[in-house]
């Protein structure tokens, strides 16, 4: 178990209530022990990531994972990406595309853009469950991310 | 070699005429030589006559002195005195014709002496007659001198004679070849000039008749060229090196409503009008100094003016044209409003379709759209509805007794139903829409990998025969899906089969050899041929879902993916009897765009 990633938090972007639901009873289901932050649109994903308006001053650390979803109100999930992957700070925080497309089209653009997978949501549930926290276990912890990639701050308090 | 017909003729009059001088000029001559000799003989037969004359001169002289001696009668001497004037005369007369004839001439000398002598002892014996008498008669010395003289005289006479007639032969000889080679020359030539009058008349009556045939062969392409000019569709006009019209034909005073009389010697510029040649003279002049057939004002836009004044489009294709008056041009003029009526209409045809394709484009964006939303936005909530149904599970489970749960499990088993059939629905949708990535495609190789991968050949039960297969162009991702539908549906529905065997294979047909035929033939439990037609339809099943499972999307996929190809789809089956499923893919390549 990777003691780097392990107390990183996970950022969801996802605009759907209902989803939001499914995913964290999914991560609960794989026991994960990583915060997970949820941001309903894509403004609020940058915020966080920015650390500015209302994560203005977050002193946590940078997400293991970012799982994005690409359809939300103001800035979509590919407006969201293509920010990441210009700024020289988060352009290493993993970006998993949790989506309903199977379009080619979309597959290809985050591809491009620099997603670093990209999963649709399976319409069963115990699929569902499986696939989601398959993706936690996996980014969260035996992921291993470059030190720079964890971008503190500032230590977090609780941190040992 | 090749002369021409007049010089022939030339060569042919000019020898005759030599050969009529040459005749002319030796019968002349033969006759001038024909008349020179002719003179000669006279000459000869002159001499002969006047030496005969002095002959019987000379002999009656003596038989008249003999006559006299012997009688006294004095009468008598009228002989001798007519004789020595005879002789005298023929002597003189010949001296002078044979001047030219040195022998006789010398022989004439010896005789002038002999008939001096012979005279004076005639003369000599009368005297002595008339002085002496009879006595005179015995004087025999005088009478034998004189016989000798005259016998001298005769000898002399005799001996020129035979010369004048040797010469008379000669000379008759000479005339008679004179006269031979004169109707000769005559004969010879006249031949000749007859030959070659004959000759030349020939060729001048062959030249004749080419001449006419020619003549007559020109009035024919005169004929053709004026009726050309006459009856071609197009507008003709006939323009001098002045830019003058000389000619215009019918279609010319159609097409720009001026009489010919009008047209004829009008500017060129009044029909066609200033602006198609440039300010100097322009395309006229420099046309006619390079003059060739050639369309005019290409790429520009060229008018022709009617009597009215309105202009209307026109082709212009200017040739040159040799005549008389020299180098001139033929005009030959179009009118092209009428194709550029249509070209407009083809503009706006173009246009209508261009219009049409955005239309259709847009339609197809937003039939994308409208997949994208089904894709992203009607799983959304089937996923919700089976994941709550999930988590009620979990949730209520202890408190939720069988029929609930039974309940719950139908929520969920539809739920999974729907996203499938929508899965499938998308994948269709974009097997239309999918750009064609075309390659050769190996059948072979596909078949197998399709029955590995899908781990059919794990099915000990079923009997695989795969006949070789050919490679043909296509997509060989989409071609990939096409058999494994076909695959998994021969594997799906032979299942119930105690001995299930599938057979692949392929063929080309006799009747269309352009199509390579596929075939995939099972002996499960086959359909009724009444539903053939239903079978490439979007969710058509011919069975419940009970019996096979499925959403009846793969052969609606086959026939998109073999239709995308240009090829045909249809299948044979029977109840119980097993099914066979046909596909085509054209040979030489044509395939359809997406739709």
């Amino acid at each position: 178990m990777s003691s780097s990633t392990i107390f990183r938090p996970i950022l969801l972007a996802e605009d759907n209530g209902n989803d939001i639901e499914l995913i964290l009873a999914a991560f609960a289901e794989a026991k994960l022990a990583n915060e997970i932050v949820v941001a309903q649109h894509g403004e609020a994903a940058l915020d966080f990531l920015y650390r500015r308006g209302a994560h203005a001053g977050r002193r946590s650390a940078q997400p293991a994972l970012v799982l994005l979803d690409l359809k939300m109100p103001r800035v979509d999930g590919r407006e969201v990406l293509r920010q990441m992957r210009q700024d020289p700070n988060l352009q290493t925080i993993p970006v998993v595309i949790l989506t309903s497309s199977k379009e080619e089209s979309d597959l290809m653009q985050t591809y491009e853009l620099g997603a670093n997978a990209y999963v649709v949501k399976p319409v069963a549930f115990d699929e569902f469950i499986n696939s989601v926290s398959k993706i936690g276990t996996f980014w969260a912890l035996l992921n291993e991310l470059p030190t720079t990639t964890i971008g503190e701050l500032e230590p977090s308090p609780d941190e040992p | 070699m090749n002369v021409s017909i007049e010089k022939k003729i030339a060569a042919g009059f000019s020898v005759a005429v030599f050969v009529l001088l040459f005749v002319a000029g030796a019968t002349a001559w033969n006759a001038r030589r024909f008349d020179d000799t002719f003179r000669r003989v006279d000459h000869t037969h002159e001499v002969l006559t006047l030496l005969e004359q002095t002959l019987i001169g000379i002999l009656s002289m003596q038989t008249s002195t003999q006559g006299y001696v012997l009688t006294g009668n004095e009468t008598m001497l009228a002989p001798y005195n007519g004789g020595i004037k005879i002789v005298a005369d023929s002597l003189q007369r010949m001296r002078g014709l044979t001047e030219d004839n040195a022998r006789q001439h010398n022989r004439l000398e010896r005789l002038d002496p002999l008939v001096a002598r012979a005279a004076e002892i005639m003369q000599d014996r009368i005297t002595a007659r008339r002085e002496r008498g009879l006595e005179s008669v015995n004087e025999a010395e005088t009478f034998i001198a004189g016989q000798e003289v005259v016998e001298q005289i005769r000898a002399l006479i005799l001996d020129m004679e035979h010369d004048e007639r040797k010469l008379l032969d000669e000379r008759v000889a000479s005339t008679r070849s004179a006269a031979r080679a004169t109707f000769e020359a005559t004969a010879f030539g006249g031949f000749c000039a007859l030959t070659f009058i004959i000759g030349s008349g020939l060729l001048v009556h062959r030249d004749f008749r080419q001449r006419l045939r020619a003549e007559e062969l020109l009035r024919k392409s005169q004929r053709m060229f004026e009726r050309l000019f006459d009856n071609a569709p197009d507008a003709i006009l006939q323009v001098n090196r002045a830019g003058h019209i000389v000619r215009a034909n019918k279609q010319a005073e159609d097409l720009f409503r001026w009489s010919s009389s009008e047209l004829n010697s009008e500017k060129i510029e009044r029909v066609l009008p200033q602006r198609l040649y440039s300010p100097d003279g322009g395309h006229l002049s420099a046309y006619f100094a390079e003059p060739r057939t050639r369309v005019m004002g290409a790429g520009s836009e060229l008018c022709g003016r009617r009597k009215d004044g309105s202009e209307f489009p026109v082709d212009i294709i200017l040739s040159p044209l040799e005549t008389d008056e020299g180098v001139q041009a033929l005009a030959v003029i179009r009118d092209i409003s009428s194709r550029r009526t249509n070209e407009e209409k083809i503009r706006s045809l173009n246009m209508d379709l261009q219009l049409q394709n955005a239309r259709l484009e847009i339609a197809n964006k937003e039939l994308e759209s409208f997949s994208y939303s089904v894709s992203h936005d009607l799983r959304a909530p089937l996923r919700h509805i089976d994941g709550f149904a999930g988590l009620l599970t979990k949730h209520a489970d202890a408190v939720l007794d069988e029929k609930s749960r039974r309940f719950i499990t139908v929520i969920s088993t539809s739920a999974k139903r729907m996203g499938q059939l929508v899965d499938d629905l998308l994948t269709f949708s974009r097997m239309g829409r999918a750009q064609m990535q075309l390659g050769e495609v190996d059948h072979a190789q596909l078949v197998t990998s399709v029955v590995r991968d899908g781990g059919y050949d794990r099915s000990a039960l079923i009997k695989w025969h795969i006949n070789p297969l050919p490679r043909v162009t296509g997509d060989p991702a989409m071609l990939r899906q096409v058999w494994f539908n076909l695959i998994d549906n021969a594997v799906k529905y032979s299942s119930h089969s105690p001995a299930p065997e599938i057979e692949i294979g392929s063929r080309v047909d006799a009747a269309d050899t352009n199509e390579q035929i596929f075939f995939i033939r099972d002996n499960g439990v086959g359909f009724d041929m009444k539903y053939a037609a239903k079978l490439f339809g979007v969710f058509q099943r011919l069975h419940s879902e009970s019996e096979f499972e499925g959403t009846g999307i793969g052969l609606a996929n086959v026939r998109r993916i073999i239709t995308r190809h240009g090829g045909r789809t249809w299948a044979e089956s029977a109840v119980g009897a097993g099914s066979t499923f046909y596909f085509s893919l054209p040979l030489h390549n044509a395939v359809s765009p997406s739709y």
